[in-house]
Parts: structure tokens; sequence; C-alpha cells
């Protein structure tokens, strides 16, 4: 292999490895040009900031699921649960609560946390599929939260917990820092250490890429996915408490949609359906791609429904694209790993032969 | 008799293995052809390549004096060749003649003619000579009811060639008997019929010929009457034992794993004892129960009944982290599946099993992680260009390595390997071989699962003999051959 070969081959490894950033990067643009021709700004450090904090809250929500599709799972409860739990402990986070608001947080979390390891017993112990375990728990979250709340709507959220959770920290340039953003980042960097520098993280990526061979080399694979959906789902809580402080309110409606916009989060983020794959950045740049099409549309003021047949389409194409990609790119390294063995011992050769 | 079929030259490889080496034989009108040999002998890979399910490398199929060319699993069908599997291809939920006709429905107009279907269904059943009504559910009969029925399909569509692959396999005495009648009948007919089977006293009841193939190539074929079931044994086993097998063990210690009347859903009343330093082996045929001993006492699979001592402890409530645990090791029979994970690297793959003894605190150390992992590269002569190589891109005997490395990264004293050379070259064997010996050497127990009998009798100290998911014979491999373990290995099958 020539150098210019391979040298091409490390560009389109790379490339391949940032596919949610490149496709990011390419509905960023085309953006930007059709905004432009309605005269607005699109690329302005207001709209980008903007784009930024809102796509951190689908950055929580895109590692709850990206964990359980790690395992080669699925978790559909995840925006019940954060409706449920916010609607339980809700009354407490309000103006007129004497608590501390921690309290009531903590607790939120740990319902929610509770209700996330109920799926995973459903999973390990029932061995009933995540899709129908949470498909279940997602029904059931959703209908205690109504019987719960009846038609009553939580309103008024103490001030210093919103500020805590979605206020705005300093502003460059006209671009806003956020909470949500600092969060967001706090939140990948905790799951990039997880998952690359613990033996838990290690687990749980071998059990996604083979349960069986997990099993045979003795993890609790059981406990391992109990651990990931408890997670995923205590997580699910944390973003209740985002949503409820952004929204100044909380109801058993909330959140209906968010496990569909989870999914295509960490399935443009690179994450395999299949498990065992996937890199927790690219949940970062999922999260802003979903946003940036949502917000995009509606600054063109394109009816709902076309909306979400855009989504559809883009989820299709992104998932195919990344399959693609991360295959190629494991072909890729694969090559270039050869390619470098080749050149070592060249090297070795031709030194011996000079000496 | 005129011949049908004829294999010309057949040749087949798979990456690393040479399935097929220049096979050639014929089969006859009316002749009932048995086709023996070890398994991995090359005897499904022909059938599947006369069933167009495979393609030959290189080599002719001559049917009815016309060469078959670009054959595929349609076109073998077309031409009046039938598989008859092991596994029934039959749906449960239809009718005898809904079977009989799925796929080939006989048709008026738009719908399907009931009527028809049944009618030529019950002449089928009765030329048969069986009594049952067409419209009655395949899953209301008896496994050897729903064999003919699969060969009444067969029937239907004017077979011409029949394979039968491992038909007795789960028939009673009087099921097998039904079949032979109607097999005989087939010949009558002029049905020409292959049949695969592990059971060599069949074949001297209903056979007219036999071929034996070993490693793919053809060793003999020839009338029944002019050979005897030791020399089909030899036959099918006659290999030479190189001087591929080490042995330097010391003396044997005390009982290390000990199984004592294990029973579960393939395997009764099983017990056996390896001893410190002592390589032990377990010979038999698929499906004899080994790897469900096997994978039973290394806590993977429950058990119904009876103990498993590791060290002399009982392990109870048995897991695979608590035998790991105990000092039990088990390399899988099957390492793409049950070995590795193939989407991660050598690195993520060789520490798997002892993540925790390497990072006690829970932290990677990453650094230690890959000297580890380097080291045990080194020590098997694993063949990468980096440990951060993929395993899917690893050859089949360097991948098997890998799960080796996986285990003897371990403190394990205990070592079960499940066919540890399967798929694999004669250098690469070697290696693996030799480091069987210096962990008995150094006092491990290993009970090495094999369905090669060279590396059983050339490799261990001991041999149990599995049939039918007993313990059927026990020899010390000094004073033991293969013919009688052969022999033992089908007398329960």
């Amino acid at each position: 292999m020539d150098k210019k070969n391979l040298l091409t081959k490390r560009v389109k490894s790379t490339v391949y490895g940032l596919s949610s950033v490149v496709i990011m990067l390419i509905v960023f643009a085309i953006f930007a040009v059709l905004n432009m021709f309605q005269g607005i700004s699109f690329l302005s450090p207001s709209n980008l900031s903007t784009i930024l904090n809102q796509a951190s809250f689908l950055v929580i929500v895109g590692i709850a699921q990206a964990i359980v599709i790690l395992m080669g799972g699925i978790n559909l409860s995840i925006g019940s649960v954060m409706a449920l739990t916010t609607v339980m402990w809700g009354d407490m986070l309000l103006k007129t609560s004497e608590v501390n608001p921690l309290i009531p947080a903590a607790m939120v979390i740990l319902t929610a946390a509770a209700i996330g390891y109920i799926s995973g017993l459903l999973i390990t112990k029932l061995r009933i599929t995540p899709y129908i375990a949470t498909f279940a728990v997602m029904y059931a979250c959703r209908g205690l939260a109504w019987v719960y709340l009846r038609n009553r709507v939580i309103y008024g959220v103490n001030q210093a917990f919103r500020d805590l959770l979605v206020g705005r920290l300093f502003r460059v340039a006209g671009f806003n820092v956020t909470m949500p953003m600092l969060i967001a980042l706090i939140a990948l960097l905790a799951f990039f250490l997880i998952l690359r520098g613990t033996t838990l993280g290690r687990k749980w990526y071998f059990t996604g890429a083979n349960p069986t061979a997990a099993r045979f080399s003795g993890i609790n694979t059981d406990r391992m996915i109990n651990i990931a959906y408890t997670v995923s789902s205590a997580l699910a809580g944390f973003a209740g408490l985002m949503y409820m402080a952004r929204l100044n309110s909380t109801e058993p409606g909330l959140a209906g949609d968010t496990h569909f916009e989870a999914i295509t989060v960490s399935l443009i983020g690179g994450f395999a359906m299949a498990g065992g794959y996937g890199n927790i950045w690219g949940v970062a740049g999922g999260a802003i791609v979903v946003y940036t099409i949502q917000s995009g549309m509606n600054m063109l003021r394109l009816p709902g429904e076309l909306q979400a047949l855009i989504n559809g389409v883009l989820i299709i194409f992104a998932v195919y694209l990344n399959q693609t990609l991360s295959k190629k790119k494991m072909e890729l390294d694969n090559d270039l790993s050869d390619a470098r063995m080749a050149q070592r011992q060249h090297s070795m050769l031709k030194e011996g032969a000079s000496r | 008799m005129e011949e049908i079929l004829s294999f010309d030259k057949i040749s087949k490889s798979f990456p690393g293995v040479r399935a097929l080496d220049d096979v050639s034989f014929g089969l006859m009108r009316g002749e009932v052809h048995a086709i023996v040999g070890e398994n991995g002998a090359g005897k499904s890979t022909l059938m599947k390549i006369l069933s167009g399910a495979y393609t030959a490398d290189t080599g002719r199929m001559i049917f009815e004096g016309r060469e078959i060319v670009n054959n595929s699993p349609k076109l073998s069908r077309d031409l009046g060749i039938q598989m008859i599997y092991q596994e029934l291809n039959l749906v449960p939920e239809l009718s005898i003649a809904s079977n009989i006709f799925l796929g080939q429905e006989l048709k008026q107009g738009l719908f399907v003619n009931k009527g028809e279907q049944v009618k030529r269904c019950r002449e089928a059943l009765q030329e048969l000579g069986l009594n049952i009504s067409p419209n009655t559910l395949v899953k209301n009969l008896s496994i050897g009811a729903q064999q003919l029925v699969e060969i009444g399909k067969a029937l239907s569509v004017n077979a011409k060639i029949l394979v039968f692959d491992e038909p007795t396999s789960s028939l009673t005495d009087s099921e097998i008997q039904e079949l032979f009648r109607i097999i005989r009948m087939l010949k009558a007919r002029g049905v020409g019929m292959f049949y695969i089977s592990h059971r060599l006293d069949e074949l001297f009841e209903i056979g007219d010929r036999v071929t034996v193939l070993r490693d793919g190539k053809h060793i003999m074929t020839d009338r029944i009457e002019n050979v005897t079931i030791n020399g089909i044994i030899e036959a099918i086993a006659g290999r030479k034992i190189e001087n591929l097998y080490p042995r330097n063990r010391g003396e044997v210690g005390a009982p290390m794993l000990e199984i004592n009347h294990l029973s579960g859903e393939a395997f009764q009343d099983v017990s056996l004892v390896v001893r410190e330093g002592e390589i032990v082996g377990m010979a038999g045929l698929i499906g004899a129960g080994r790897s469900e001993v096997a994978k039973a006492a290394f806590g993977i699979d429950k058990y119904k009944a009876g103990e498993v001592k590791i060290g002399g402890k009982t392990v109870s409530r048995h897991n695979p982290q608590k035998t790991k645990k105990a000092g039990m090791s088990l390399i899988p029979e099957n390492r793409k599946l049950e070995g590795l994970a193939l989407s991660l690297s050598i690195r993520e793959n060789t520490v798997i099993a002892n993540l925790q003894a390497l990072n006690p605190t829970s932290m990677i150390n990453r650094k230690r992680e890959e000297d580890t992992v380097k080291e045990y590269v080194d020590k098997l002569n694993i063949a990468t260009s980096s440990i951060e190589k993929r395993t899917m891109f690893l050859s089949g005997g360097t991948q098997q390595k890998v799960v080796l490395a996986k285990w003897l990264l371990g403190k394990s004293q205990v070592f079960i390997f499940d066919e540890p050379t399967r798929g694999i070259d004669v250098g690469a064997k070697n290696s693996i071989y030799e480091l069987m010996d210096e962990l008995a050497n150094r006092g491990a127990a290993i009970l090495m699962i094999s369905s090669e009998l060279p590396e059983i009798l050339g490799m261990s100290d001991r041999i149990y003999v599995m049939s039918g998911g007993q313990v059927v014979g026990e020899f010390n491999a000094s004073d033991t051959t293969q013919h009688q373990i052969l022999e033992l290995a089908f007398s329960n099958a």
C-alpha cells in the first residue's frame, strides 16, 4: 500500500467515525441556506445558543436511551417516567412549598430509578423482551400519572430551583452559556468515563455485543441489564426535572414523544440497535441534529404533518448511513492496523540491511 | 442397475478448511447408499452441494446422464432430488394434506382445491401403507409419523433421489421398522437413496452400498456384503497418530473436579472425576450430551440432580460467576457464539473474564491491561498486527487462541476444553496441545471434550466415553484403541 492510499484511508476512517458530526454539519448547511432565503440568520450566535441550549435537554434523554440501546435493548418509558415522577413529587417543588426542593428532586430521581429497576426485572426475570416490557411500563406510568393528578396542572416552580437547572450562566459575543449546556457536558463526560474507564462500562459493551459470550465469561448479564435500565430511568427522572424547570410546570402529558426523540438521538449518534457499538459523544451530535431540524422546520413554518414525515425519512437515512459507515470504519481500521504492521516490519528490515 | 447420479471429482473449501477433496462416487437407481464418517468428514457438505444449497468449487454432478449446471435448491427439487432432514420442515398447525401440498397447492382458478388435495393425499398415504386421515393436524402426529409425512411430501413431487439425514435419531424401534418398510418399497420403485447415519448397525439392515468419507476425502465405496462393521469403523477413524501430542506431565494428584450423578435435560446420572495434573478425554458423538455436561458443570445450564465439586468443595446454586471464582474455566465449543464478542478487540476480549482481578478499584488501568494482553499475545503466539484488532477479522485458529488467552489469564486450576481444536490447522493445534500439557504439568486438572479420536487418544491420560447422555465407559488411554472407543460411542446412540 502506498503512502497516499494510506492517508486516504486514515482520513476516511476519521470522517466515518464522526458521522454524527458530519450529518450535523450537513443539516446546519441546509438550514442556513434555506433560512437565508427567508431573510433569517440561522447561524447567528443567539440562534446557535438557543439550539445548543435546547439540544442539551435531548442529550440527557439521549444518554438515557443510548445506554440501553448499547445493551441491545430499548427504553420506551422515558417520557412517561418523566411525567409520572415529576407529577408525583411536583407539588413540593413549587414556590408555595416549604420543603427544600432538593428533597423532592432526589425523590423524583429515586422513584424513576425504582421504575427502571422494575423494567429491568421484567426483562431479566420474566424474560419479556425490552420493547414489550418498557412499552407496558410506559402505559402504566402514563396512566398512573393521569390517575394521580386528574386534570390539574402543577404550575409555578421554585425560582432558585429553576435557575439551578435551566438558568443562564454568562454571555459571550451574543452567545448565551446556560446551565443545561453545562449539565449536558458534565453528563457526557461522566458517561464517557463510565463507559470507557470502568469495569462496569466494559461489561456493558461486552454484554451488548454478545450476551452469550458474556455469560460464558462469568459476567452476571442480568445484573448488567438491571443496572442499565435503572440508570436509564434515573436519568429520565432527572430530565423530567429539567423539563419541569424549563416549562415552569408539569402535567401528566409531559414529554409525550420524548422516548422517540431519544431513540432518534441515539441512532443518529451512531449507536447500533444490535447492541455493543456506539460512542457517547455521538449523542451530542445526534441531539443537535434532531433539535436543529425541529427548530429549522419551525422557522420555515412547515406544517406539523410534514415535519413528522421529514423526521421519519431522516431516521431511515441517518441509521442507514451510520450502519454502512460504522462497518466501513471497522474494515478501514483493520486495514490500517495491518498496514502499520507491514510498515514496521519493512523499516526493521531496512535498518537490518543498512547495518 | 443403472447409475442415476454420479459425483465427479467434487471439491469444496471453506476459509481454512478443505471440506471436500476430489470426491467421486455414484448412486444407482433403487439403491440405498449409506454415507458414513465422523462429524466434519464432509457428508453434509456433499449433500448440500447436491441440494444446491452450496456450490462446489470444482467437479461435476451427472444426473440421468446429463451434467447439472448452475444447481440451486429449486433446480434440484425440480429434477426430483429431495432432502429429508433431521429437523422436520412441517407446519404443525396445518393438516397433513395442506403440508404435503404446501407451496405447490392444487388450484382451481384462484382457489386451492382442497377436495382434490385431500383425495390425492389419502392415496399417497395409502400407498405408504399409512392409515391416517389427511385432515389430521401435523402437531397431533408422533415424530415418526411426521417423518413419514415428510417422505410423503417428497413423493408427491415424484422424487427420484431421496436423501435421509439421520432419519432414525428420534424414532422408536417400531417407527424405525415402519420407515425401513417404506424405504424398501421406494427401492422397488427405483428411487435412489442416500442414507446418512451414525448407527452403523442399521446400514447392514437397510443399506446396499456404503461410502466412507474422512476429512473431506473419499476413502472407500463398497457393497455392504463385502464389509464388516470393524472395517467401516477403521475406515472412519483410520488416521495415523502423528507425533503431535506432547506429554511432559508428572504425577497425578488430588481430585480437582468431581461430577457426581449429574442429571439434566440431555444427560443422565453422569459421574466423573479429574485430578490434579491430569488430562481426561471425553469421547462420544455429537449429541451424546458431552457439551451439555460441561455447560451444566460450569453453571451455564441448570441441572436436575447431582452435584459438582471444584477443589473438593461442592458448588451450590451454581452460576458461571461462582465457578469462575472457585477456579474453573470453560473454553466453549462455539467460539464465535460463546467465546468472543466479535465486534470488540483482542484486548477487550482477552481481559473480559478477569476484569475485576486486573482492576480491583473498578477503574480500568489501561496500561496494565495493555501490558497483560501483549504478554499473552506473545505467549500464545497470536498472529495479529495489533491488540486493538477486532476479533471478527481473525482466522479461526487465532480466534481460538484469544479465547484460550482469556481463560489462561485467570487463576483457574480446573479447565474444560470443549472441542479445543475444531477447524484449526495442524500447526495451531500443536501449540494448543502444548499449552494444555504445560497447564497439566503445573498441576491443572483438564477435561477435554473432543470428537477427534486421535486427539483424545493422543492427549488424554484417561478417557470417558459418552453415548446417549450417559457415561458408557472409562479407559486408561494407554490400554485402549480408537476402535474400542468408537464401538462404545455408537453403543447407545
